[in-house]
């Protein structure tokens, strides 16, 4: 699919490096918070009252890498499980699962992360393994639902092609309903990727790392500076990673406008 | 080529279909023609097992499509609906391939038998290629989805109104191009339409149906001469003299010019049917014929295109009826 013998097919559709520009801005964004002497001078100017203007404990920028981590290994637990979750309860043989599916998948999201943080706590113990779980909960409802939908909303007359043309029901889920369905399961992984980096500010009460840590440190000690400096990075994260979600979706839906 | 036998399609007390049986002969066009609700879809489906019969058999070659694999016999038969149904997320070639590649060609020769039939169904491989589907007019969508059936170059082509979601003009010439295909491939084709005019002009027997039974199954000058039921005289209505006329070529009814010089003329290649609309738009009784060079060759009369509208016993294919 991707090499042409005959005339030269119009190469738009891979055209250029469309995840060059985020790449580019991550790249920018990790120097930035690599450099704990600039954030210093900044936060001590925002908050002049501050005993130390800067969590001094660990550095931003592993902070931010282990904050990356956590939400990564949620992320990936949510597409790995979510997915193919949907997938199968909208085949024939897994069609009987689907509102019990649906059904655990919303329970986990109206389910405080905190709270099973908490429960976690006894099975996982300190550490970040807990914090993944209980994200990866949370974080299930978007994929999975997105998911349903958009397996649920595809035009019957090109499954009716599908199946006319000779597709075999496993060629027809990889060659036609998932390339046509990916664009609605891609903005659902969008949002529950950013939903997860932005909660992901509840792992330190488990002991787990990322920038949670000099929120909550901030709190307890009742220094704004440590809050500021951990909610500004992550709303930079999740900004940019909602960003890049989208480029990315673009990407590989060429076939769209 | 393909042969029903008393098929029977029951959805819970209700009968779509109540025992059709049928002959397709090879590389014959036969249209399903019927009002909705009539069954021909169903009857069509029921070739590529799309649907399967609650009663009944049905034949494709000599095999009986139940005993074959379905995936297997679908490859194997072209398939061409309304709403085209292209793969949004393929480039028109990609679309085209699908079978071939479904079926294991190799990248090269399935890349240019893709380009070969976009040339064939009046496409321009260079433009149109790499395009999406969104990026067609209905009509350039209906020729890639003719382009896509034809592919792997099956021997049976199924087509459920492949030209009903098109504009008047370009459904027309959809119809003349694609009759000029299947003049050369001669294709078994099956083709659903609730179309009248559509069925005249491209069948070579139409089976007109209605409520899940076949009323006539005939050549169109059969069928449009000789009417065997109330349903299918009402069906064809008072116009099916005028579609007769459709049928019947010009070149048959021209006469020398000798001195008389017709202020009007029509190309030899038209039907008769032209002619008589002409005739009764200028208000004359002849009409110049001219050749493919312009030039006026003869005359027809319009006494001769009332004889041959009123001809009980025209000359016609031998027809074998296959319904009461």
């Amino acid at each position: 699919m991707s090499t042409r013998t005959a005339a030269p097919l119009p190469t738009r559709r891979y055209a250029g490096f469309p995840l060059l520009a985020p790449l580019l801005l991550w790249m920018v964004l990790l120097f930035l918070f690599a450099q704990q002497a600039w954030w210093k001078v900044a936060l001590s100017g925002l908050f002049p009252s501050a005993r130390s203007p800067i969590f001094e404990r660990e550095t931003l920028l592993n902070l931010a890498l282990q904050h990356l981590a956590i939400t990564a290994g949620a992320g990936a637990l949510v597409i790995l499980i979510g997915l193919p979750l949907a997938v199968f309860v909208t085949r024939p043989v897994g069609a009987a699962f689907r509102p019990l599916a649906e059904n655990i998948v919303a329970v986990g999201q109206t389910f405080p992360p905190v709270a099973v943080l908490v429960l976690a706590l006894p099975f996982f113990g300190f550490g970040s393994t807990g914090a993944v779980l209980a994200l990866f909960l949370y974080g299930l409802l978007p994929v999975v639902r997105n998911s349903l939908e958009a397996f649920a909303s595809l035009p019957a007359d090109v499954l009716d092609a599908a199946r006319g043309m000779g597709y075999s029901r496993w060629q027809t889920l990889w060659r036609v309903e998932l390339p046509l369905a990916l664009p609605v399961i891609l903005a659902g992984v969008r949002t529950s990727l950013v939903l997860i980096l932005a909660t992901a500010t509840v792992a330190p009460l488990v002991g787990g790392g990322g920038l949670g840590v000099p929120i909550i440190a901030g709190l307890a000690v009742s220094n704004l500076a440590f809050v500021a400096q951990g909610a500004i990075a992550v709303a930079s994260l999740a900004l940019l990673l909602d960003w890049t979600m989208g480029r990315l979706e673009k990407a590989l839906t060429p076939w769209r406008n | 080529m393909i042969h029903f036998e008393n098929v029977i399609k029951r959805y819970g007390d209700f009968e779509a279909l109540k025992g059709v049986s049928l002959e397709v002969a090879e590389g014959q066009l036969v249209t399903l023609l019927g009002p909705s609700g009539c069954g021909k879809t169903t009857l069509l489906r029921m070739v590529n097992r799309l649907i399967e019969p609650s009663e009944g058999t049905v034949f494709v070659g000599e095999q009986d499509v139940r005993k074959l694999d379905e995936v297997e016999l679908r490859r194997g038969i072209g398939y061409v609906i309304q709403s085209i149904g292209l793969f949004p997320h393929m480039s028109v070639l990609e679309n085209v391939m699908v079978v071939p590649r479904l079926l294991g060609w190799s990248k090269e020769k399935r890349e240019a038998r893709a380009r070969e039939m976009l040339g064939l169904v009046g496409l321009e491989p260079q433009t149109f290629a790499g395009r999406f589907p969104r990026e067609l007019s209905g009509g350039q969508a209906q020729r890639v989805g003719l382009a896509r059936a034809l592919a792997a170059d099956p021997p049976v082509l199924l087509m459920d109104e492949p030209f009903g979601a098109v504009d008047p003009p370009t459904r027309e010439r959809l119809q003349d191009e694609f009759l000029k295909l299947q003049s050369e491939l001669r294709k078994t084709v099956l083709f659903v339409t609730h179309d009248l005019e559509e069925a005249v002009k491209i069948s070579d027997r139409i089976c007109l149906m209605n409520v899940g039974q076949v009323e006539q199954y005939d050549t169109p000058e059969v069928l449009l001469r000789s009417p065997k039921t109330p349903f299918v005289q009402d069906f064809l209505g008072p116009s099916r003299t005028l579609l007769r006329l459709s049928r019947i070529p010009l070149n048959g009814l021209v006469e020398p010019l000798g001195t008389h010089r017709p202020a009007v003329s029509i190309k030899s290649s038209a039907m008769a049917r032209d002619a008589f609309s002409l005739l009764l738009a200028n208000g004359i009784r002849n009409l110049g014929v001219t050749d493919e060079g312009g030039q006026v060759v003869g005359l027809v009369r319009l006494e001769s295109l009332l004889a041959a509208a009123s001809e009980e016993d025209a000359p016609a294919a031998p027809v074998r009826s296959e319904s009461p």
